[in-house]
């Protein structure tokens, strides 16, 4: 049987939709026997448009952005509490970091992943642009090059500044 | 004590062989390791499961499988003049399958030969 008439049995009696043919336990049983080219590019069609827009924004509208499950003071994953730890070591002001709980709402949970071509939480953007998940933080964070990299981007106060403001 | 003897030993033993060899390379563990070998030729690869370290989450309490965790180290020349990101997508692609199906966790190392000899 083609994907398609799989499909179309699975749809039967709904309004034909991305979301109905997504949201359906049938495509997720399928996948695991189906990995066609045609069944990923309909996985990217997830995101919604008013959805992409919203994280567009969000990204760019905030130095520094972290999609996480949980929230700062209580992450709900072992990953998003490490890059909240890293942010604290780099001495990166927390509260102007934009955290987005993704556990509170699924369309972004699934929506993120398409959205930075990326399969895991958390993520984190830096001045709009997508830096990596929490095993590129801690390697940047020992290799100095996230230091580099907030000092750039203006986002922690150097040495000497530091010792101007004592 | 009394329940486990009435089985014959070596029921028992099989039992216990059985359940050590998946968490050692149970049959994500295989495709992982097979096909990172085969798009990757690395000259080093460590894949490592923590599934059990995870399996008292919240996330995990409707999930049976014992293959949920991962952690690979991958050395290969394919990450020559590739960024981190990169090298991370290139991994995540290859395993695409098993990230969507099973595997909620995967952690990745990912060098060049150039960068190990490097650091050491």
């Amino acid at each position: 049987m083609s994907l398609r008439s799989l499909t179309r049995l699975a749809n039967l009696g709904r309004p034909f939709t991305f979301n109905n043919l997504l949201t359906s336990s049938f495509i997720k049983n399928v996948n695991n026997e189906i990995r066609s080219p045609l069944a990923s590019s309909i996985l990217c069609r997830y995101i919604s448009d008013s959805l992409k827009k919203t994280l567009d924004e969000t990204v760019q509208k905030n130095d520094v952005v972290l999609f996480m499950k949980g929230t700062p003071e209580i992450p709900q994953c072992g990953f998003s509490r490490a890059v909240v730890q890293i942010f604290q070591a780099q001495g990166v002001d927390l509260s102007k970091v934009k955290t987005l709980n993704v556990l509170e709402d699924h369309e972004l949970r699934e929506g993120v992943k398409e959205y930075s071509q990326w399969p895991t939480v958390p993520q984190v953007y830096i001045k709009g642009e997508f830096i990596g998940g929490c095993d590129i933080m801690l390697n940047m964070h020992q290799s100095g090059d996230l230091e580099e990299l907030l000092l750039k981007q203006g986002l922690v106060a150097s040495d000497e500044e530091l010792e101007k403001e004592e | 004590m009394i329940r486990l003897s009435l089985f014959p030993k070596s029921i028992r033993t099989k039992f216990v062989h059985n359940s050590r060899k998946m968490t050692e390379a149970g049959p994500i563990y295989q495709n992982i390791q097979r096909k990172l070998t085969e798009a990757l030729n690395p000259t080093s690869l460590e894949i490592i499961n923590e599934s059990h370290l995870h399996s008292h989450h919240q996330a995990m309490k409707d999930v049976t499988s014992k293959e949920t965790h991962f952690r690979v180290s991958v050395v290969s020349e394919h990450f020559e003049g590739k960024n981190l990101i990169q090298r991370h997508r290139l991994i995540y692609e290859l395993l695409n399958e098993e990230m969507t199906t099973s595997v909620h966790a995967l952690s990745i190392k990912a060098k060049t030969s150039k960068e190990i000899s490097e650091s050491s």
